[in-house]
């Protein structure tokens, strides 16, 4: 009997092997021309544009990327939507989880699991030096399984914190649980002196969902068909920020990055963001008129202390859209490229991003000797665990009620009657996005 | 002794005038207050946009300590602003042209030609009003794909070459005018054309000037549309350009200021020339803000 099962087994193994090398076999993608929309500007997109710029000079199937600025996420998103329509989207494409759960809905992208397990093509051994965390996060259920994209980098949802401010004030490490936060931002709020404790971005749902897991709290139900927003965890997280606004621990930002300048300013203690947001926290640090202050990356503060807090694992992938096989071919081989130690790490130095395997750890070593913070950023990945929001279709019109529900709430509006209607809409947004 | 002209006395001013004229100020100086803070902020360095931050001119910390000219050099060389500077203008200019084109022809139909349904066409024009742009976005996107044109200036302007606000701007203007007027230009031979041209537009600058500064603002400040319609940098306008200046960790304020007080230049200059011609057109037409 055991003979048997075994040799099923290895026949089913056989013929997915099998099927998967079939997917490709024969496509050749060598000339291939490919269009990448992404959403990288600045120092970031003259790095990008210098990296195609290696790969189309030193790939060995000549195939030609052309990397564009297509404006922001939502642009890029937007524009999406319309090319799809049209019939006419690119090759490849930078996308959130959620985003590329929209394209799927129209039936817009490859399932890149065909080339990551592809025996010629794929990431063969590789594969197990990506962290699993980043890796798996574009594998989707609400699409049998189907891998949406590949993440050419990472970053966490994190504490920004002005340890100078903290220490002026007797604290001498970073808040741990939500307790000590409250206690450091009461300690810190002064008039005389116009500091305060937080500055609260309302504007972006991903702080929201930090806050929500570090109470043991999701978006997601658990069996992920659906949003459960209505929640007492989500009601205390909601009215524990609005009350360290009531109490002028914590204030609105008007509009968005103005937490980053009151932080540069040395005016509040503690902000949220993205470590993308790194480098120019760094500088605002940098530009303070009194010098430079002691300034950290911590864990967010959870509901109670842990080594292991829950974290916010962010950041977009990139998507392959159904062209023809060699194209898709094509763009799935400058992702793996791009994937590869080298250009990971001189894509860290660039951007701060995280890179998404560990070989490319020794590459960056320069960076963390040399950026204490930066480092204490990456350890935490080590040592956290990592939650993602949600990957549904429509998910950016959930985020958008979000926002407005917790902005509600700061506001001072009820939080039952805020949530159920937040809950309500969520339900009706996952019902109208599902495929 | 020299007697005083009444007429060129000045009138003495009374309390409500002077209420009146300070409440002016206030708002003139108000509505002023952006744009200072643009010009303070594109002068500043980096740090400065963190740290020097006050609202009040009169503070020292709304301008830079030392005012960074390069800026604007920086902002130019950059974001290419000469090809997007260069873009934006041909882009205008096209999308001005055809937009009058257009919408002086159906306005005129609409006044002053009497033709079977030409109110409830009229109407279903003026419906369009209410349909929000971003509705548009896909059927124009498709649109312009499937006539190869997109990536290229057509894409950027045809669609924005008619316009039901304009057509009923032109429209209530045209009505205004005196049909005697049109019936003798008509006695002495003159066809819709000739109406249109010789007697109809030369009376009807100020609505004119309206519809042009309107159509060149909208174009100059469009980004949404310019990105979706194109995918090189060949034909993208100034806003795509400032647009570039906030990244995902933050924004480069300083540079993205200068970049405004340049784009922002074409705009007031076009503002300058049809300003009496605009007041005039918006008290004629009855719009009301």
């Amino acid at each position: 009997m055991k003979k048997f099962l075994l040799a099923v087994a290895l026949l089913v193994a056989a013929s997915v092997l099998f099927a998967q090398g079939k997917d490709l076999a024969g496509v050749d993608p060598t000339g291939a021309t490919i269009n990448y929309w992404f959403q990288f500007s600045g120092a970031s997109g003259d790095a990008m544009q210098k990296m195609i710029a290696d790969f189309n000079g030193t790939n060995a199937w000549k195939i030609t990327v052309n990397g564009t600025y297509q404006g922001p996420y939502d642009q890029v998103y937007n524009k999406m939507l319309a090319a799809i329509a049209a019939k006419n989207p690119p090759e490849l494409v930078v996308a959130y989880q959620n985003q590329a759960a929209t394209y799927e809905v129209n039936d817009a992208l490859a399932d890149m699991n065909v080339y990551v397990k592809d025996p010629k093509w794929g990431l063969g051994q590789d594969i197990s030096d990506f962290f699993a965390g980043f890796i798996n996060q574009d594998v989707n259920a609400q699409f049998g399984g189907k891998r949406l994209g590949f993440p050419p980098n990472r970053s966490l949802d994190v504490l920004y914190v002005n340890m100078s401010l903290l220490k002026s004030v007797g604290v001498t490490a970073p808040p741990k649980t939500w307790d000590e936060f409250t206690m450091d931002c009461q300690k810190v709020t002064s008039k005389d002196k116009g500091t305060y404790g937080y500055a609260v971005d309302n504007l972006d749902a991903s702080n929201v969902f930090a806050f929500l897991i570090s109470r043991g709290g999701d978006f997601a139900r658990p069996d992920g068909k659906g949003y459960t927003l209505n929640t007492p965890v989500m009601k205390t997280t909601m009215q524990y920020v609005a009350g360290l606004v009531k109490q002028g621990y914590a204030r609105l930002i008007p509009k968005k990055y103005d937490d980053q300048n009151d932080f540069g300013n040395g005016m509040v203690a503690f902000t949220t963001g993205s470590t993308s947001g790194y480098s120019y926290y760094a500088a605002a640090v940098k530009a303070n008129k009194n010098g430079p202050f002691d300034w950290a990356i911590a864990p967010i503060p959870q509901a109670t202390a842990t080594n292991a807090p829950a974290m916010n694992l962010y950041g977009a992938s990139v998507s392959i859209p159904k062209s023809t096989p060699p194209k898709q071919l094509a763009a799935w081989l400058f992702i793996k490229w791009f994937s590869e130690p080298k250009q990971q790490a001189l894509w860290t130095h660039v951007t701060h991003y995280f890179p998404v395997r560990r070989a490319a750890e020794p590459l960056i070593r320069d960076l963390l000797d040399s950026d204490p913070t930066f480092a204490a950023a990456w350890s935490l990945l080590k040592t956290a665990t990592l939650k993602t929001e949600p990957p549904y279709a429509g998910y950016d019109l959930a985020r958008d009620a979000v926002v407005a529900a917790y902005t509600a709430v700061l506001n001072g509006g009820d939080p039952d009657a805020a949530l159920s209607a937040l809950q309500a809409k969520a339900d009706k947004i996952f019902q109208e996005s599902a495929p | 002794m020299a007697i005083e002209d009444p007429m060129r006395a000045r009138p003495r001013p009374t309390a409500g005038g002077v209420t009146v004229a300070v409440l002016l100020t206030l708002a003139a100086f108000l509505f002023i207050l952006p744009f200072l803070y643009m010009l303070s902020t594109s002068l500043k360095t980096v740090g400065e946009t963190i740290i020097r931050v006050n609202p009040f001119p009169f503070h020292p910390e709304f301008w830079p300590s030392v005012p960074q000219w390069v800026n604007y050099a920086t902002a130019w060389t950059t974001a290419n602003f000469s090809l997007f500077f260069r873009n934006s203008i041909i882009t205008a200019a096209l999308t001005v042209a055809g937009l009058m084109f257009t919408s002086a022809l159906a306005a005129y139909a609409f006044a002053k030609i009497r033709f079977a349904g030409s109110r409830l066409v009229f109407s279903i024009f003026i419906a369009t009003l209410v349909i929000p742009e971003s509705v548009y976005l896909i059927p124009n996107f498709i649109l312009i794909t499937r006539l190869g044109w997109y990536d290229t200036l057509a894409g950027l302007t045809v669609p924005f070459m008619a316009s039901a606000f304009s057509i009923f701007l032109l429209r209530q203007f045209f009505a205004q005018l005196p049909n005697e007027l049109l019936e003798s230009a008509r006695m002495d031979g003159a066809g819709h054309p000739r109406l249109l041209l010789s007697v109809v537009l030369p009376l009807s600058a100020p609505p004119l000037f309206t519809v042009a500064f309107l159509a060149f603002v909208g174009s100059w400040n469009s980004l949404q549309w310019p990105l979706v319609a194109t995918q090189t940098m060949r034909w993208r306008p100034i806003t795509v350009g400032l647009a570039t200046f906030v990244t995902e960790a933050g924004p480069q304020n300083q540079l993205r200021m200068a970049g405004a007080m340049i784009s922002v230049l074409p705009v007031v200059l076009a503002y300058f020339f049809a300003q009496k011609q605009f007041t005039e057109a918006i008290a004629r037409s009855g719009i009301k803000g």
